[in-house]
């Protein structure tokens, strides 16, 4: 169970985050939508600490921590409970696919090399990269990458995995089949929070919509009710900025 | 011009006998470049209160001074400074005990210091903030990340611009001549008054300096290949 309460952050005198509450039950998917710049992706940073926010707190599991208050000790062990899935992926340039997985399982969950290994190779697998072992990330296309991103996220069996817009850097061919495997891991029962702009795919996956605007949640319940009866004038008018079908002038 | 062959290597023979010099100044002078560079480099780099200000001027300072100056105002201050400080230290040494090689290295040192830092620096912000943020969002701690993926990427940009260093400096030492120091360049002109001979004796200092140049390159360049594998093609 994740729990983020009355989470607030700015940057000077910009308020990004105004006294947001997210609760994510084991199992559930979280999809959040909102325009550009209503501070999806500082709600995810702040949950994995790369940004610290002002005010809230944030409970994994048991443990509860003030978000800013939190000590070196209390962040690297809540790091631990979380994984995050980049946009533009961000994977290890100095190390293989492999190396990537096994990272923060050898060094940060201080796991026997052998099983580490034994893990990436089934994360791996299970992201169709069962033969790119030994590929450095240069080596690699704009989708593999990313796949390795997902792998080295779900071989931390974490309580949470948080996405932010995992497939807005890919090129559309790859789009689809990133989704679909997230989708596949999704169904395995992994909790996850994930920023998207992909309505369709949110419709499917989520358990739970919801709706940021301007640094608060402006709606939230389930994929039918946020997306096909919104309640909120500023969702229907983001689904319809959104959804409009693209004309084509030939 | 008439030039003799037999005297270019007269001077290239007194040019090779002061290569222990030349690499000795050089070699120390890059260590304590690196040393010290390094912390002056993370000191700016993560804005250390206060020292960072002082890191910053420094290298300011001795990124715009001539070396040949430095060296020379090095040299004046130890000899009208050194007894005094030796005595204050209750040291028995004396200006004259002391070899000019050592002032020629703590001359060299600073503008060394300086303009290592710069490119540490550059190498330390060529690398991704989000390879940090990766390092820690899969468990890793600030060092281990820095140790583990930060370091070793940077290090593939550092390399290069770090031959280029050794090779300037290498050259810079030959401006010890200034304070009385006998290197590869001074070496190579000791005849050369006694028989005009400066263009021959240049030539064999030149040829040195490229052997020595070539080496360092060849170094460089096989450490830059040890440690740039992940960038190569498909493995
Ligand atoms: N480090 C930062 N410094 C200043 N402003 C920032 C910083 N990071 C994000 N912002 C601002 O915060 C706002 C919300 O950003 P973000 O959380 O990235 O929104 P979203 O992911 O919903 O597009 C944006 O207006 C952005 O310009
Ligand atoms: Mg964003």
């Amino acid at each position: 169970m994740i729990e983020i309460k009355n989470i607030h952050k700015s940057y000077g005198k910009n308020k990004i985050l105004n006294g947001v509450d997210v609760h994510v039950d084991e199992g559930e998917v979280v999809v959040i939508l909102g325009a550009s710049g209503s501070g999806k992706t500082t709600l995810l940073r702040s949950i994995s600490f790369l940004e610290s926010a002002d005010q809230g707190t944030l409970t994994i599991g048991e443990r509860t921590v003030e978000l800013n208050k939190a000590k070196k000790r209390d962040i690297v062990a809540f790091r631990k409970k979380t994984a995050f899935v980049f946009q533009n992926h961000n994977l290890f340039n100095n190390r293989t696919a492999l190396e990537n997985v096994t990272e923060g399982l050898i060094v940060g969950r201080k796991m026997p090399k052998a099983e580490a290994v034994e893990i990436a190779k089934n994360a791996l697998a299970k992201v169709g990269l069962a033969d790119r072992h030994d590929y450095y990330p240069s080596q690699l296309s704009g989708g593999q990458q990313q796949r390795v991103g997902i792998a080295r996220a779900v071989a931390l069996s974490p309580e949470v995995i948080l996405f932010d817009e995992p497939t807005s850097a890919l090129d559309p061919e790859l789009i689809g089949e990133t989704l679909s495997l997230i989708k596949k891991i999704a169904q395995e029962g992994i909790t996850m929070m994930i920023v998207t702009h992909e309505i369709s795919f949110a419709y499917d996956v989520a358990s739970k919509v919801i709706f940021m605007d301007g640094g608060v949640i402006v709606e939230e319940g389930t994929p039918d009710e946020v997306l096909v009866r919104p309640k909120e004038e500023r969702t229907r008018q983001f689904l319809k900025r959104i959804l409009k079908p693209v004309e084509f002038n030939i | 011009m008439n030039i003799k062959p037999e005297l270019i290597w007269e001077a290239f023979k007194s040019a090779v006998s002061y290569i222990p010099i030349t690499l000795l100044i050089t070699l120390v002078v890059v260590v304590i470049g690196l040393l010290f560079g390094i912390i002056v480099a993370a000191i700016r780099t993560y804005r250390v209160p206060v020292l960072s200000h002082a890191a910053d001027g420094f290298v300011i300072i001795f990124k715009a001074m001539p070396i040949n100056l430095i060296l020379v105002v090095s040299s004046l201050l130890f000899v009208t400074h050194f007894n005094s400080i030796a005595s204050f230290l209750h040291l028995t040494v004396t200006v004259r005990d002391v070899s000019r090689i050592y002032v020629g290295i703590f001359a060299l040192s600073f503008p060394a210091i300086a303009q290592m830092s710069e490119f540490i620096r550059g190498s330390l912000l060529s690398v991704d903030r989000g390879q940090y943020e990766a390092g820690y969002t899969v468990g890793l701690t600030f060092l281990q990340t820095f140790r583990r993926i930060i370091l070793p990427q940077m290090m593939l940009v550092f390399v290069p611009s770090l031959t280029g260093i050794v090779i300037a400096l290498m050259k810079a030492t030959s401006l010890v001549i200034l304070i009385g120091v006998v290197d590869v360049m001074n070496g190579a002109l000791k005849y050369a008054n006694l028989y005009f001979s400066y263009f021959e004796a240049y030539l064999a200092a030149a040829l040195v300096y490229w052997g020595l140049s070539l080496v360092i390159e060849f170094l460089g360049k096989s450490v830059e290949k040890s440690i740039g594998r992940y960038r190569g093609d498909p493995a």
